[in-house]
């Protein structure tokens, strides 16, 4: 395997939740908590996780748009968790972001052109004419039509102002895409016309992303590397197939059998876990999941599982080391 | 009730929509949102509506409620039948008291739908003391009841709480609670799960499914979820630009999709065959102001002949529940899942 592009080690991030009278904080939300993935250059990782996972923190980690507690993040071999002003915004261009919601993420009252060429005002130094161009080929990349460029934001389709936020993220040729649940507002046929995209111009320039979503056959579509989140840890990571087929960490097992699908819906099992995902302010001890997990043992209850590697997957559970029954067997099948 | 006539006639269904259609204010004058929609809804039969945004799914659910109304919209033709009892032109006094009593909806966005600045036992005891009549504590216990069959855990305790202090799971099993209140005969569901976390959303799946078989009721699933379509309905209806396309049983929709419209939308799903790419519908739903010509999908159907963009093609039954709505039926062999 090549030496990955992003990478982020053992990173924890935590939030003021609330303060005392004189402003002392006195919980803190455990927002990511010793998280270490890789993302390889022209790959997908896809991050998946429920709400309050720390996906979405992890993401704006990446980005550098909030800083860690600790841990290293590395892009291209660099570290660059220090790094601060000038430097950090000349990093910007190697690193770009597409969000969920392009209703909110882009302004609805500014020209396309001017969304698009805002990254290249900020960073080259571009005649108006070059940028025109520049902004011309980027609609073209993203298959809208020129004469986009003198329409505004509000004009266009939900699927239409994905693909804006595409090109403006694309502008400056970035080699690593952080998309944060960018099809998730989307219906299925916009949402099917946004990934095939998103995947053409991976072909095309070799971008690699860091795909975050919730929805797991999108994450599966269109990952190569998938790690799964719960309460701030990667409880599990390897290539996309394996982890769906034979998911060997039970909260997995869990959401993979959650997945609606017409293929599977006659004959499929799903687990439906208890309750719900703890606060991140007061975790649970041991494994975070001990409190919803049907195989939990005493050791789950006091020791946190290391992650272990078997194969191509390494993973974050008890049962593979110490349990009785699933002693490194795979937990589940899962074949759509 | 006994058929008479023709053997083989069916009951008469719990909910019958005939013809709507349903019209918008826009810059563009009067428009159609919806346009000749028919279809039923038996007792006790989930039934789920599906389509993409702007196909008119919601806004139909919308008019079964009696939510459309001026100065923005209205109702421009068709019956909606409950029961004995017809929808459409009643007083507002008589649609709130079928509403909540006969038929309750669950929306999508739980925040939206309650209240923010009243507990959630407030709420809910308005609802049973309007339209039950109870006095205020047997209000109160009724809806501790409640929110315990919904499976909110320590109810005596969360009856207090403020919506903001539960979780979107939580909020959407409240919602339930109060859309069950009065046992509706009909309960819709505008995307009930699609805010959901996906084992949030498998967890409230299961409890309306209990509740259904426990209560007894009928459900109408708006959503444009096909998995979760395909897992909780007995029957599914597929709108496409305002107008019914293709109906079908589930278990013969997805295997065997008759209209292109609905084996586009299945080939759109990822999941299926990872390793192969998706096959996305070209375009958008067209806006009611430039609908094509013909039939309203062709342009964005790739089996589309010229005699498509000629005529309309009129719903068409082929089979015992089963319509569809295009030229081509019966020399397209469509792809489905399953």
């Amino acid at each position: 395997m090549s030496a990955p592009l992003l990478s982020m080690r053992d990173v924890h991030k935590t939030f003021p939740a609330h303060r005392d009278l004189l402003g002392r904080v006195t919980a803190r939300v455990h927002a990511v908590d010793g998280a270490s993935i890789d993302v390889s250059p022209g790959q997908t990782l896809g991050l998946v996780g429920e709400s309050g996972s720390g996906k979405s923190t992890v993401g704006r980690l990446a980005m550098r748009l909030i800083d860690p507690d600790s841990g290293t993040i590395s892009l291209d071999g660099d570290d660059v968790t220090e790094l601060k002003g000038k430097e950090l915004r000349d990093l910007r261009h190697k690193m770009q972001m597409v969000f969920q919601d392009p209703q909110s993420s882009l302004d609805p009252n500014w020209l396309v052109a001017d969304i698009i060429a805002e990254p290249l005002r900020a960073q080259r130094r571009m005649t108006s004419g070059e940028r025109e161009a520049t902004v011309r080929r980027l609609l073209d990349q993203v298959g809208l039509a020129e004469s986009s460029i003198s329409r505004y934001a509000y004009e266009f389709s939900g699927g239409q102002r994905q693909r804006i936020a595409i090109a403006r993220a694309l502008a400056l040729e970035p080699q690593l895409v952080v998309c944060d649940e960018p099809v998730s507002a989307l219906d299925v046929s916009t949402q099917a016309q946004v990934l095939t995209l998103l995947e053409d111009l991976q072909d095309r320039l070799g971008l690699a992303y860091l795909f975050i979503a919730h929805d797991l056959a999108v994450v599966q579509h269109i990952s190569d590397v998938i790690a799964v989140m719960y309460l701030g840890r990667v409880i599990e990571q390897g290539p996309a197939s394996v982890v769906y087929r034979a998911p060997r960490h039970p909260y997995t097992e869990a959401l993979v059998s959650a997945i609606p699908h017409p293929a599977t819906a006659s004959r499929r099992q799903r687990i439906v876990l208890q309750g719900e995902v703890p606060s991140p302010i007061d975790r649970p001890t041991g494994c975070h999941f001990h409190t919803r997990c049907a195989y939990a043992m005493d050791v789950c209850r006091s020791v946190a599982p290391a992650l272990v590697t078997y194969g191509e997957v390494t993973v974050a559970c008890h049962l593979h080391d110490s349990g009785p029954n699933l002693n490194g067997a795979e937990v589940g099948p899962y074949s759509p | 009730m006994t058929s008479i006539g023709q053997s083989g006639a069916k009951p008469v269904p719990l909910l019958r929509v005939e013809d709507l259609a349903i019209e918008f204010i826009t810059e563009h004058g009067w428009l159609n949102v919806v346009d000749g929609v028919s279809f039923e809804v038996g007792h006790r039969e989930t039934v789920g509506l599906i389509g993409e945004s702007g196909c008119g799914k919601s806004v139909t659910a919308m008019a079964i409620m009696g939510l459309i109304g001026a100065p923005s919209g209205r109702i421009s033709r068709g019956r909606i039948t409950l029961g004995d009892s017809q929808l459409i032109g009643l007083s507002e006094r008589e649609l709130s008291d079928i509403r909540g009593n006969r038929v309750a909806m669950v929306f999508q966005e739980p925040m939206t739908a309650i209240d923010p600045a009243f507990t959630i036992g407030q709420q809910m005891c308005e609802v049973l003391r309007r339209h039950l009549g109870l006095t205020k504590k047997q209000a109160r216990a009724a809806a501790i009841a409640l929110l315990d069959r919904v499976d909110i855990p320590d109810p005596h305790r969360r009856i207090d709480d403020y919506p903001h202090q539960l979780s979107g799971g939580m909020r959407q099993r409240v919602l339930i609670a109060m859309a069950l209140s009065c046992e509706p005969d009909l309960l819709i569901a505008d995307e009930p799960t699609t805010a959901l976390d996906v084992t949030v959303q498998a967890q409230v799946l299961d409890l309306l499914s209990g509740l259904q078989e426990e209560f007894g009721m009928a459900v109408l699933l708006v959503t444009h979820d096909l998995g979760v379509v395909a897992e909780t309905c007995d029957r599914v209806i597929v709108m496409y630009a305002g107008e019914v396309v293709e109906e079908a049983r589930s278990g013969e929709l997805f295997p065997r999709p008759n209209h292109p419209y609905t084996a586009a939308m299945l080939a759109c799903l990822p999941g299926l065959r990872p390793d192969e790419p998706l096959n996305p519908i070209p375009g958008i739903v067209p806006p009611r102001h430039a609908l094509p010509d013909g039939c309203l999908f062709g342009p964005r159907c790739e089996h589309a002949l010229d005699i498509c963009r000629a005529s309309h093609p009129a719903l068409v039954e082929t089979g015992s529940d089963r319509t569809v709505r295009c030229l081509r039926f019966g020399d397209l062999e469509l792809p489905g899942v399953g």
